[in-house]
C-alpha cells in the first residue's frame, strides 16, 4: 500500500497541514478534515482541481463528519487506505484539582474520543480493502507530564494506548497502527503555550521561545515538515513490519 | 528527498547489516562495509561496496577500518549503521564472565567504537549526519526458551548508549537513534530451527503473525539515518511486527 487515499483530521493548519502537504507530495490523495472554515478554504488551494486533495469543513466530534469523510474518499478517490488522527486542542493549564470537569471532558472528547469515532467509520473500509495503516498524533506530554498539563497529558497518553490496542486488534487484518509524538513544534498551539510562559514569568515572547529552544538537544523547534515526513514513512510500505510503536519527533527533548 | 551519500555499515557481511548495505547501494549511496567474515566481505564487494576487514571487538582494528572507510568514501560518512553483533544463548547459571565480556565487546563496545570513530571524523571535518545502533526485542522481556542474559544486557546497554550519545552529539548536528528488531529472518535467528516452535511463537507473540525480513529492518535503519527523521534523536524504533506491544 503505497500512496493510496488518506483521511487526515485537523488538516488545515499546523502539523495536520504539514502532514497533508507531505502526503500529497508523495502521491497520496488526501481527504482533509478541519473545523476551521477559513483555514479549510485556504487549504483547499493545495489541490485547486481536487485531483489530489479535497478539503472538508467539519468538527470531528460530530460522528457524522467521520462518515462524511469516508463518503468523500469513496466518491472522489474510490476508497480509503489510511487514517491520520491529528485533530487536537490544548488543555487548561490549571492544576488538576482546580480543573473544571467540563474542560477536561472537552479535551478528552477532541483529542481521544474522535480517534475512536474516525476509526469506527474508516476501519471497516480498511479491512474490506485488505489492509491499511493508521497514525495517531500524540504528544511528548503524553509520554511525560508537566505541572498544568494534566488534562492534555491524559488525553494524549490515552490516545497512545488506544493505538496500541488497535495495533493488536487490527494486525490480523494487515492494518498497522502507530503513533507520532511531537515535542515543541512551531504551531499556533505552541505559540499560545509560549505566550502563557512569557505572561507568567514577565518575560517577552521571544525570550520565552528562546528558553524553550534551549531545552531541545537539537537546538530548534520542530515543524509540520518534520511530522509530515514521519507520518508519510509510517503509512508507507517502508514501515511494513512496524506496528504498535510511537516515533518521538522532539529533537531529543525527553533526554535533556 | 535526498539520501545519505556516504554510508558506513558494520556487520555488513550478513543479516541486517548486509540488507542495509544492499539497500543503500541500490539507492545510489557509496557504502563502506565492515565485517569480520571473508565470505561476507566478498559478497558485499561483489555488490559494489568498499569491503573492509574489521574485528569490532578490537579497538585498533576499528580505528584503522573507519580511517580506511573515510579514505575510500572520500570523506566522513553521513550515515553510520552499527549492525555488527553476535547472538548466543546459555542459562545464566552456567554463564562465565569471559563469555559475558565477549558479548559486550562485540555488541556494545564494538558498536560504540564504530560510532565514536565515525563521529570523531565527522566532527573534525565539520560535517553532520546520523548514527543508527541496533538494539533488540530481547531488551523488552525475558525468555526461557533461549536464555541469553549476556545478549539482553548487551542490547539493553545499546538503548542507554543511544540516549546518551544523542544528547552529547546533538550540538554537532548528529542524530543518534536505535532500531530494535524482533524475530527477523537472518542467519542469527535460532527460533526457526524447529518450525513448529517458530509457528507457535509467531502466532502467539507476533501480532503481524510472520517473521520480519532483514530488508524491513534495513529500511527503518536508513530512514532513521536520513532526512525523513530529521527531528528524531535518542529514540528506539521497534521493527518487530508489534511483538513489543503484544
Amino acid at each position: 500500500m503505497n500512496a493510496g487515499v488518506a483521511v487526515v483530521t485537523g488538516a488545515a493548519r499546523g502539523l495536520g497541514l504539514g502532514v497533508a502537504e507531505r502526503l500529497i507530495d508523495e502521491g497520496w490523495r488526501v481527504v482533509m478534515v478541519d473545523r476551521d472554515v477559513q483555514a479549510t478554504i485556504e487549504a483547499s488551494r493545495l489541490s485547486p482541481d481536487g485531483a489530489h486533495a479535497v478539503a472538508l469543513v467539519g468538527d470531528v466530534t460530530d460522528e457524522t463528519v467521520a462518515e462524511a469523510a469516508v463518503s468523500v474518499a469513496q466518491q472522489r478517490f474510490a476508497g480509503v487506505n489510511a487514517l491520520v488522527n491529528n485533530a487536537g486542542i490544548g488543555g487548561p493549564s490549571t492544576p488538576v484539582h482546580l480543573t473544571d470537569p467540563d474542560q477536561m471532558r472537552r479535551v478528552l472528547e477532541v483529542n481521544l474520543l474522535t480517534a475512536l469515532m474516525m476509526s469506527r467509520a474508516v476501519v471497516p473500509h480498511l479491512i474490506a480493502g485488505g489492509g491499511g495503516a493508521i497514525v495517531n498524533v500524540t504528544s511528548v506530554l503524553g509520554q511525560r507530564a508537566e505541572a498544568g498539563s494534566g488534562a492534555y497529558s491524559a488525553s494524549k497518553a490515552g490516545l497512545a494506548l488506544l493505538g496500541q490496542a488497535m495495533a493488536l486488534e487490527l494486525a490480523p487484518h494487515n492494518i498497522r497502527v502507530n503513533s507520532v509524538a511531537p515535542g515543541n513544534m512551531l504551531t499556533a498551539m505552541h505559540q499560545e503555550h509560549v505566550q502563557g510562559i512569557a505572561d507568567r514569568s514577565g518575560s517577552s515572547y521571544d525570550q520565552a521561545l528562546a528558553e524553550v529552544r534551549a531545552t531541545v538537544p537539537l537546538g530548534r523547534h520542530g515543524t509540520g515538515d518534520d511530522i509530515g515526513n514521519v507520518v508519510a514513512w509510517l503509512l508507507s510500505d517502508q514501515a511494513s513490519y512496524v506496528t504498535g510503536q510511537t516515533v518521538a519527533v522532539n529533537g531529543g527533548i525527553l533526554l535533556s | 528527498m535526498t539520501i545519505p551519500a556516504r554510508v558506513l555499515v558494520s556487520g555488513a557481511g550478513s543479516g541486517i547489516g548486509r540488507a542495509v548495505c544492499s539497500l543503500a547501494l541500490s539507492t545510489g549511496s557509496s557504502v563502506a562495509a565492515l565485517d569480520k567474515s571473508t565470505e561476507g566481505l566478498a559478497a558485499v564487494r561483489g555488490e559494489g561496496a568498499f569491503a573492509i576487514a574489521t574485528d569490532v571487538a578490537d579497538e585498533t582494528s576499528v580505528v584503522t577500518a573507519v580511517a580506511d572507510a573515510i579514505a575510500l568514501l572520500g570523506g566522513p560518512p553521513d550515515a553510520v549503521i552499527c549492525a555488527a553483533g553476535i547472538y548466543r544463548f546459555e542459562p545464566a547459571l552456567g554463564l562465565s564472565a569471559e563469555r559475558f565480556r565477549e558479548m559486550l565487546a562485540v555488541n556494545t563496545i564494538g558498536s560504540f567504537l564504530v560510532a565514536r570513530e565515525s563521529v570523531r571524523a565527522m566532527s573534525d571535518a565539520g560535517t553532520s549526519g546520523a548514527v543508527v545502533l541496533l538494539a533488540s526485542v530481547a531488551t523488552e522481556g525475558g525468555d526461557t526458551a533461549e536464555p541469553a542474559a549476556h545478549y539482553s544486557a548487551s542490547k539493553g546497554a545499546i538503548v542507554a548508549l543511544t540516549r546518551q550519545l544523542a544528547v552529547e552529539w546533538a550540538e554537532l548536528g548528529i542524530r543518534v537513534n536505535a532500531v530494535s528488531p524482533g524475530v527477523i529472518q537472518t542467519p542469527m535467528l535460532r527460533i526457526t530451527d524447529d518450525p513448529a516452535v517458530a509457528e507457535t511463537y509467531l502466532r502467539s507473540r507476533v501480532p503481524l503473525h510472520r517473521l520480519g525480513q532483514a530488508d524491513e529492518v534495513a529500511r527503518a535503519c536508513l530512514w532513521l539515518a536520513g532526512p525523513g527523521s530529521s527531528y528524531t534523536t535518542g529514540s528506539v524504533l521497534a521493527v518487530d511486527g508489534g511483538a513489543s506491544v503484544g
